[in-house]
């Protein structure tokens, strides 16, 4: 998702050496930020390993950040920008020593946002549960001082006319931002009914391969690296999915996005950036929910109320491109709301 | 201390201190292997063995995990003439550790594991004799005693970072969390660090 926003630190500071610190675990998102100079990683999982076996010395994960620290310290950077707005990275913030340091940070080990409104407007934004605007890019923009990014461009190729290659990515991290797979299979069966000469490709991780494959055809699964998807995204007209990374690498290669919101997803703040978007938002009142939480209901309400008719209404009337104002009500309680100029707003009803 | 050796139901060597056996007497290389197999061997660069025996769980170790560098600590130097009379291929890899049962942890030790950070296993059966030596030294080279935290961390201890009354009302040092409760100064580099990892025990 920021991939945009440095793009707009290239525009000002054109000669700048940027360093990206990034949990190991996303290593895979190097070969597509490659303005990016060098990469620096914390070990989340391995560290986290160590914390919480008692075979590992007490202190290692401390000595091992403190490596880490070094290395960061070493390469005296002039501004230190936290574009996340987790506790750990504040500290974190307080032990790299540059002379300019932006974004949530601790001085003497207590949080401190200083003057800035806008990190404070950011801070309240971020700790409320709601699904209001602005985007977080535009937070972000305005406290790093930079200015607003441009949204991807999308290249609306779907087409009643013509063959469409449709991408689904159907399962997130956390099992509350899903949708049922018997209902995305339910779904493929009536637009296959409905257009056979169409395309759906299934999407998954490696560690997603036995639940898709209980589901799906196996000749609609792809299990595909990051480098791959992307190359597939670069030729589908639609990707259909839930709450995932993947609808941020469908930005960048300008691919029509349907996003399902369920669970903890807020769209109004971490849409993908592009300049029109189109979203599945739920309105029982327990949406959207706490990301570090499990579920509070005794079944995912959220989710439960779109039925694979609804969805093959709504991707019918995106490939026969109807006005807006004909998708915005569906039956139930289930809006779909078509974003522009920078997808930062969702209409709600 | 009296070291010997004999065979196996099944024919593989065991070796007895003072009439008891640091292995099984019955199987000792499934022994070995189901301990190496409980092992979390691709996740582990450097490991201490606590427990040479008859040695068949290093020997398999080895095996497993080629990659893994090794080192064994025990109280009686006769084990390791006895692994290298039999394994003479084998012997030099790994470092032996053989330590006297006192109350302190000598600085050849304390300095490696200070270093190499390794992660230290335990072999049981080969505590026969020495089971309370083997539990406390567990502790030591895991730094999960004040003993060796204040050893580690004297400087932040003599800074006053962390309330030394509240480190040592801890019932036990089992995790970072146990650390972070006992925090003074939050605003030294050890506490931010220390902070900064909070985020992986939540």
């Amino acid at each position: 998702m920021q991939k945009s926003l440095l793009e707009s630190i290239y525009k000002k500071y054109p000669k700048a050496e940027v360093h990206f610190l990034i949990y190991r675990e996303f290593q895979a998102v190097q070969p597509f930020l490659p303005e990016v100079k060098k990469f620096h990683f914390f070990e989340r999982q391995e560290w986290s390993r160590w914390v919480n076996q008692v075979e590992v010395p007490l202190l290692k994960p401390v000595k091992f950040l403190g490596k880490l620290v070094d290395e960061l310290n070493a390469e005296q950077f002039d501004i230190v920008w936290n574009w996340t707005h987790q506790k750990g990275s504040g500290y974190l913030m307080e032990l790299i020593k540059a002379p300019t340091k932006v974004g949530l940070q601790t001085i003497k080990g207590q949080f401190n946002l200083g003057n800035s409104s806008d990190l404070k407007t950011f801070n309240n934004d971020f700790l409320n549960l709601d699904n209001k605007g602005p985007h977080y890019l535009i937070h972000m923009a305005k406290i790093f001082n930079l200015e607003k990014p441009s949204p991807y461009p999308t290249r609306n190729s779907l087409n009643a006319k013509k063959e469409n290659l449709i991408c689904v990515q159907p399962l997130t991290s956390d099992i509350k931002k899903n949708w049922r797979l018997h209902l995305f299979r339910e779904w493929m069966k009536l637009h296959q009914a409905r257009r056979p000469q169409d395309q759906i490709i299934i999407l998954g991780s490696p560690a997603e391969r036995d639940l898709l494959e209980e589901e799906f055809p196996l000749n609609s699964i792809k299990i595909l690296n990051l480098q791959d998807v992307k190359n597939v995204l670069t030729h589908a007209d639609l990707l259909i999915s839930t709450d995932t990374a993947i609808k941020h690498l469908a930005a960048i290669q300008g691919t029509q996005i349907l996003e399902l919101s369920f669970g903890s997803a807020q769209p109004a703040k971490t849409a993908a950036w592009v300049d029109e978007y189109n979203c599945v938002i739920p309105k029982v009142q327990c949406w959207p929910c706490s990301h570090s939480r499990f579920c509070t209901q005794i079944s995912h309400m959220c989710s439960e109320e779109l039925s694979a008719d609804d969805l093959n209404n709504i991707v019918m009337s995106l490939i026969q491109k109807q006005p807006h104002h004909k998708l915005q009500k569906h039956k139930n309680d289930f809006y779909l709301t078509l974003t522009s100029s920078g997808g930062t707003h969702v209409e709600r009803n | 201390m009296k070291i010997n050796t004999q065979v196996s139901k099944n024919g593989a060597l065991v070796v007895n201190e003072n009439e008891e056996a640091l292995c099984s007497t019955y199987d000792p290389l499934h022994e070995a292997s189901t301990w190496v197999q409980r092992i979390d061997i691709k996740n582990i660069k450097q490991a201490l063995v606590l427990g040479l025996g008859a040695g068949h769980h290093i020997e398999e170790l080895l095996k497993q995990g080629p990659d893994i560098k090794l080192s064994v600590l025990d109280c009686r130097p006769n084990l390791f003439e006895i692994f290298e009379t039999h394994r003479p291929l084998i012997a030099d890899r790994f470092q032996f550790f053989c330590i006297g049962e006192g109350p302190d942890l000598d600085d050849r030790i304390f300095n490696f594991v200070e270093d190499c950070q390794p992660t230290v296993l335990c072999f049981k059966p080969a505590w026969k004799n020495h089971e309370t030596f083997f539990s406390n030294l567990f502790a030591s080279l895991t730094f999960r005693n004040l003993q060796m935290i204040e050893k580690s961390l004297k400087v932040e201890i003599e800074k006053d970072v962390f309330d030394t009354s509240k480190l040592e009302a801890q019932k036990n040092l089992l995790h970072l969390k146990n650390l972070h409760e006992s925090l003074k100064d939050f605003s030294n580099e050890t506490a931010l660090k220390i902070s900064v990892l909070r985020e992986l025990w939540i």
